[in-house]
């Protein structure tokens, strides 16, 4: 510090000291050190990104961001609507990861996480998409047990100094299989100092059609826009950031629910604030999002002529997070923060005018519940040696919980099994308040540019969600309303449940050979075993009016005991690379893993069976090409509690080819080549088809798909 | 909950109509900026060029510190050429002595700069740490190869401590001196890159690195008085 208050005078004392030394030397110039923004400082070994111009190729295929992270080795994903489908990181799903948007958390507004928050990202607007699948550092987020996904959009863009910049991009699909197109628009405007952009984004599709003879898959369709708005200035004192948005989807079919989203409308506006200090950096973002989400009924399951069932949900979510990074030394960074993010929900489903069943009351399924979180963290990084740096975490975070009392449709016959949990949970002490603690240790041993090894530990903990510890309804139709798996059955919450505390342990080691025509492999095992997994206990079968049992069951979330390992590897090799033949290489990724009930000993539930994707890929100037080839073993192990499906074996070929010029792109692609016809494994059940054929079957994948996409920059 | 698909037949039809509408939009959009652009390439921005590669083979070759560190990369633009008061143009024309015999080969390609087509790679050169003029004697020779490798490894210890971007574009140079047991003994910002977020974080990665390398004794030199350029962008 002392040495740095003497910069006003500067050069002068400096020259003067210099001449005057005995020692004098001339002064030696070193070579510029160059900085470039679009770096990336290297992220845990077990972590991915994907940068735009990664993702763009895959837009046309895809409208479904968390599609993209089953692209990954150790990820995939819950089947649900076109563009929400719940992202999976080896094997736990999306409300027990970190899931960020421009750096902040959003609330899922729905019984069934029909708006989870990749829903409200375009793979058209997004710049990039940075998954952390191994041990996730505390400073990376709380209240949660898995890795992470962060997704980055409208990153502020500043015109080179006394410049003025005007850039953007415009695209546009258009999908074969349900007739789906889509368009995006982003454009920036800025001086070296501030600069304003805008992105938007439609995409809309027509149920697709399932490969083979699986036909149409029913409730598939969806359509929706988002825009946003971003100001950002570079001062002396850092960067600002202000960015607002809006985001409106008329019509969400969800093939696996019996209710399909009918309307979702929710506005953001994020601050953020970045500045540099001679002792480090501060980050600081505060949020605000407001979500209205409005369920019924598409035509498949019965449209609304009659007034279907009306649920209506509304979110609020505020907080903040503060990050500052204390450069001690050269050799020591300290990291503190503090985060709080503020939910609050209601969930109440209108009563329908002359139905027997569903009034006269208004059914309130969740009455103002709040959850407020504040979490402090302090993280150490050392790096002991060029070769050698460790991290290590400690994390605590505060919830509380609350919600208001409960009404069912009627006190009447019809409606008793509510009405009595309606008594019994407005009794009840709901007021919840835990104190969850969390830590992190990782290693990393780099011995050589061709190696590097890692090795973390996690202890991670999670408190409920308000659905789980909130939903009440014992009836059948209450229940059948709750739950984000799919699957056909009825949840019930408890709001005694305890918070999940997982223990991981991950590995990874990445090798890579020299020279340009190089391969690459990582290997990276795991192991986690969580206590008091948020799982299910069942109440009772359904039955049907002779009283036989339809096959779904009602369950009630449940802590149990539960164990998750597997292995992710991932390589790639270069095959050849010549200027008139291009370059080539193969690259592929494979996942296998295990989740157990340590309780009854059977299967968690929507575990993965083995999956690998082997690519070709080749480059030639602007022409690059993609065949990739995607196989996954049959799922047979299940879990029985939830009469979860066995689902077969499969293989998919995919072709990509894509031609730039200028600043023009355009890309073809065709999906399930050979039109296979498949049930996804992790797809849950088809309730629009069961709805409309009374034939129950799990969800099929897509068919043949013939993908064509445009993009100009400017 | 009788089915009614006229409902969202009509209901679909229309915003089917709009979508399609709003997609054809876009598409005639594109062929239309592909026309109009295509037609008056002076209006085209400038656009990024595909980096190309240029391996500098008369660098002295070190041991590379920081295996896991990022590629060392200099920028390859006129502000490189900056010359500071105490460098002779004589000593900064000429060629930095050729690679030690004993480092294997590999470790010269492993310094390759992207640059933009246009720059001549010779130019490249300039900037990279050389001895001091020659003298006569033969021990000259070696001190100048010691310093320049001193230099060289010096220049890795910092690049390898670089901070990430700001997205702001600037340059700032850093004088600072280094003693004898590799303390940092002054530091100062010679010019400002016009913002005082990139001067702090340049003064900030120097001060941060230090202690740095011991200067080999054989420079015998009490402190080395260095001027470091940061180009951001
Ligand atoms: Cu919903």
């Amino acid at each position: 510090m002392s040495v740095i208050s003497k910069a006003a005078s500067a050069a002068a004392i400096f020259y003067g000291l210099s001449a005057a030394s005995a020692f004098a030397q001339d002064t030696q110039v070193l070579p510029s050190i160059g900085i470039d923004s679009e770096d990336r400082p290297a992220g845990p070994v077990s972590s991915e990104i994907l940068l735009r111009d990664k993702v763009a190729p895959l837009q046309s295929g895809t409208s479904d961001t968390a599609a993209l992270i089953g692209r990954l080795p150790g990820g995939s994903s819950f089947g649900a609507g076109g563009f929400s489908s719940l992202p999976v990181i080896r094997g736990l799903e999306s409300q027990r990861l970190t899931i960020l948007v421009d750096g902040v958390p959003i609330d899922i507004a729905c019984t069934n996480a029909m708006n989870p928050p990749l829903s409200y990202t375009d793979p058209q607007t997004i710049d990039a998409i940075s998954v952390i699948t191994g041990v996730t550092p505390v400073s990376m987020g709380g209240d949660s047990i898995g890795g992470a996904i962060s997704v980055e959009t409208l990153t502020p863009r500043f015109a080179k100094a006394g410049k003025r910049l005007l850039t953007g991009e415009l695209s546009t699909f258009y999908r074969s299989n349900g007739d789906g197109f889509g368009g995006a628009l982003s454009i920036t405007a800025a001086s070296d100092r501030l600069s304003l952009s805008y992105a938007g984004s439609f995409t809309q599709s027509d149920n697709y059609k399932g490969g083979g003879r699986d036909g149409t898959v029913r409730s598939t369709e969806y359509k929706k826009t988002d825009h946003a708005l971003s100001l950002a200035a570079q001062t002396d004192i850092g960067l600002f950031e202000l960015k607002g948005g809006y985001h409106f989807s008329p019509y969400e079919g969800f093939p696996n629910q019996y209710m399909d989203m009918t309307s979702n409308k929710s506005w953001y506006l994020n601050g953020h604030w970045k500045g540099a200090f001679d002792w480090g950096d501060l980050d600081l973002r505060a949020f605000y999002r407001d979500t209205d989400h409005r369920m019924n009924f598409l035509a498949d399951k019965g449209g609304t002529a009659t007034g279907g069932m009306p649920m209506n949900t509304e979110v609020h979510s505020a907080g903040y997070t503060l990050k500052g990074d204390i450069m001690l030394s050269n050799r020591d960074t300290l990291r503190l923060g503090s985060e709080f993010h503020h939910q609050w929900l209601n969930d109440y489903w209108p009563a329908v005018a002359g139905h027997m069943m569903m009034g006269p009351n208004t059914y309130i399924n969740v009455n103002g519940a709040k959850r407020d979180r504040l979490g402090t963290f302090a993280e150490w990084e050392a790096k002991w040696t060029p070769q050698l740096t460790t991290l290590v975490g400690v994390r605590n975070d505060q919830v509380w919980m609350n919600t208001g009392e409960v009404q069912p449709y009627s006190t009447s016959m019809m409606n008793m099994a509510d009405a009595m949990a309606a008594t019994a949970f407005n009794a009840a002490d709901r007021k919840r308040h835990d104190s969850n603690w969390s830590a992190t240790a990782l290693v990393r041993y780099a011995p050589s540019d061709q190696a590097t090894l890692e090795l973390g530990y996690a202890r991670k903990s999670r408190s409920p969600g308000v659905y789980e510890r909130y939903s009440w309804g014992r009836g059948s139709m209450s229940s059948r309303m709750i739950g984000w798996f799919g699957d056909g059955n009825g949840y019930v919450g408890d709001p005694t449940l305890k918070p999940e505390r997982a223990d991981t342990i991950s590995a990874a080691v990445s090798l890579k050979g020299a020279g340009a025509n190089g391969w690459t492999l990582r290997i990276a095992p795991y192991y986690t075993r969580v206590h008091d997994y948020i799982d299910v206990v069942k109440l009772a079968d359904f039955t049907n009016m002779m009283g036989t049992p339809t096959g779904f069951v009602q369950l009630r979330f449940a802590n149990r005991e539960a164990e998750l390992y597997g292995v992710d590897v991932s390589g790639s090799l270069a095959l050849w690379q010549s200027s008139s033949a291009g370059t080539a290489k193969l690259t592929a990724t494979a996942s296998w893993l295990r989740g157990r009930n340590l309780d009854d000993g059977g299967s968690l539930y929507h575990q993965m069976p083995f999956n690998a994707t082997f690519a070709l890929e080749h480059r030639l100037g602007g022409w690059e090409s993609a065949v990739e080839l995607t196989v996954v073993a049959d799922k047979n192990r299940v879990d029985a509690t939830r009469n979860e499906p066995r689902t077969d074996d499969y293989a998919l070929v995919n072709l990509r080819t894509g031609y730039a010029w200028g600043n023009y792109r355009l890309g073809l692609d065709v999906q399930n080549l050979f039109d296979k016809g498949y049930d996804l494994p992790l797809g849950g059940m088809s309730l629009g088809d069961y709805k409309a054929t009374g034939d129950l079957r799990p969800v099929p994948g897509r068919g043949r798909s013939f993908n064509i996409g445009l993009t100009a920059k400017f | 909950m009788a089915a009614s698909p006229a409902y969202r037949l009509a209901q679909a039809s229309d915003t089917r109509a709009f979508g399609f509408l709003v997609s054809l939009a876009l598409h005639a959009g594109v062929l239309a900026a592909y026309g109009l652009w295509s037609h008056s390439p002076r209006l085209i921005p400038e656009r990024r060029e595909e980096p190309r590669t240029v391996t500098i083979m008369t660098l002295p070759s070190l041991e590379t510190e920081q295996p896991s560190a990022r590629r060392p990369k200099a920028a390859p633009r006129p502000a490189n050429q900056l010359t500071p008061p105490s460098t002779t143009p004589a000593t900064r024309a000429r060629q930095g002595p050729q690679a030690s015999p004993d480092r294997p080969a590999s470790d010269q390609a492993a310094l390759t700069l992207p640059v933009a087509p246009s720059p001549l790679p010779a130019r490249m050169n300039v900037d990279m740490p050389h001895p001091q003029p020659a003298s006569p004697q033969a021990a000259s020779s070696t001190l100048s190869t010691a310093r320049a490798a001193y230099l060289r490894r010096l220049w890795e210890w910092i690049a390898a401590r670089r901070p990430a971007g700001l997205h702001l574009e600037g340059e700032a140079l850093i004088n600072f001196s280094i003693g004898a047991d590799g303390a940092l003994r002054e530091i100062s910002l010679a010019q400002s890159s016009g913002n005082a977020q990139l001067d702090r974080l340049a003064l900030r990665t120097v001060r941060l690195a230090a202690p740095f390398p011991r200067p080999p004794e054989s420079l015998g030199v009490g402190t080395l008085d260095c001027v470091l350029p940061f180009h951001f962008n």
